[in-house]
């Protein structure tokens, strides 16, 4: 089974990705769980500045930046299941989803945040992101679904607003 | 920066904060301490992504966002910023919202 993706733009304000069967509108779906705050990507989503070899400063950072970069990231994950509730059929053009251009950057490190998560909560090694092979299974369904965020990230990027 | 030292005998001693020269000395160092900001190769992060957060974050032309993401890919890091510590740190948190592996180290 195949399926051809298209994005566009509705207006100048708005771009639209239509195309999307159901494995696919729901592999989108889950954007903002896969990035979601997991024991498991706290390290990697919150990294101390100096690695530890300033204590004090780590230690500053952890009370005072970080919160601000959680509700930077929650703010960006909002914005997205925000739009993933629009997503729906349309005649002729599959599984549709229009993503204003004030949001793209939101889409843009979201789906970053997910390829990450995915990558750090599943152990994902570097030379099967690399290889881009479609492999069966849960692990299969995983590589997958960083790929398709990582094909979708980069045509925000070229169609939408600067980040 | 005003000479606490030098201030009128009948100021109030608790009014006034005078670091001892040690201290000052100390403080002095720290500020002028050179820090450069580092960024890490990171497998999953796309490189027209880390080009296009370098554009946006550092201020960087496209050439020079692209040398900086390359040498971070084949050498493992680059320094993409050096100077006060106030900035590199505003750069450190921009770094890290956008989800680069990003570190402040001490350059004296």
């Amino acid at each position: 089974m195949s399926c051809r993706l298209t994005l566009g733009s509705k207006d100048p304000q708005t771009l639209v990705l239509s195309g999307l069967d159901d494995f696919l509108s729901e592999l989108l779906r889950r954007i903002p769980d896969a990035g979601a705050p997991h024991p498991d990507t706290d390290a990697r989503l919150f990294p101390r500045p100096s690695h530890g070899r300033e204590p004090e400063m780590d230690a500053e950072w952890a009370e005072f930046v970080r919160p601000e970069l959680e509700a930077q990231f929650e703010w960006n994950r909002d914005r997205v299941a925000e739009d993933l509730l629009a997503l729906r059929q349309v005649e002729g053009r599959g599984m549709v989803i229009e993503i204003p251009q004030s949001h793209v950057p939101a889409w843009v490190h979201s789906l970053n945040q997910a390829r990450l998560s995915l990558v750090t909560r599943h152990k994902v090694e570097d030379e099967a992101l690399e290889d881009g092979r479609i492999l069966p299974g849960a692990h299969g369904l995983i590589l997958f679904q960083i790929q398709f965020y990582g094909l979708v990230q980069e045509w925000l990027m070229e169609a939408g607003e600067a980040l | 920066m005003a000479d606490y030292q030098k201030l009128p005998a009948w100021i109030g001693a608790s009014a006034v904060y005078a670091p001892s020269p040690e201290l000052a000395e100390e403080t002095k160092e720290f500020l002028e301490t050179h820090w450069s900001v580092v960024v890490h190769n990171d497998p999953v992060n796309l490189m027209s992504y880390v080009t296009k957060v370098f554009m946006k974050i550092l201020g960087f032309s496209k050439e020079k966002a692209e040398q900086h993401m390359m040498e971070v890919h084949k050498k493992g890091r680059s320094i993409v910023w050096s100077g006060e510590r106030e900035r590199a740190e505003f750069y450190i948190q921009q770094l890290h919202s956008a989800l680069l592996l990003a570190s402040l180290e001490r350059s004296v």
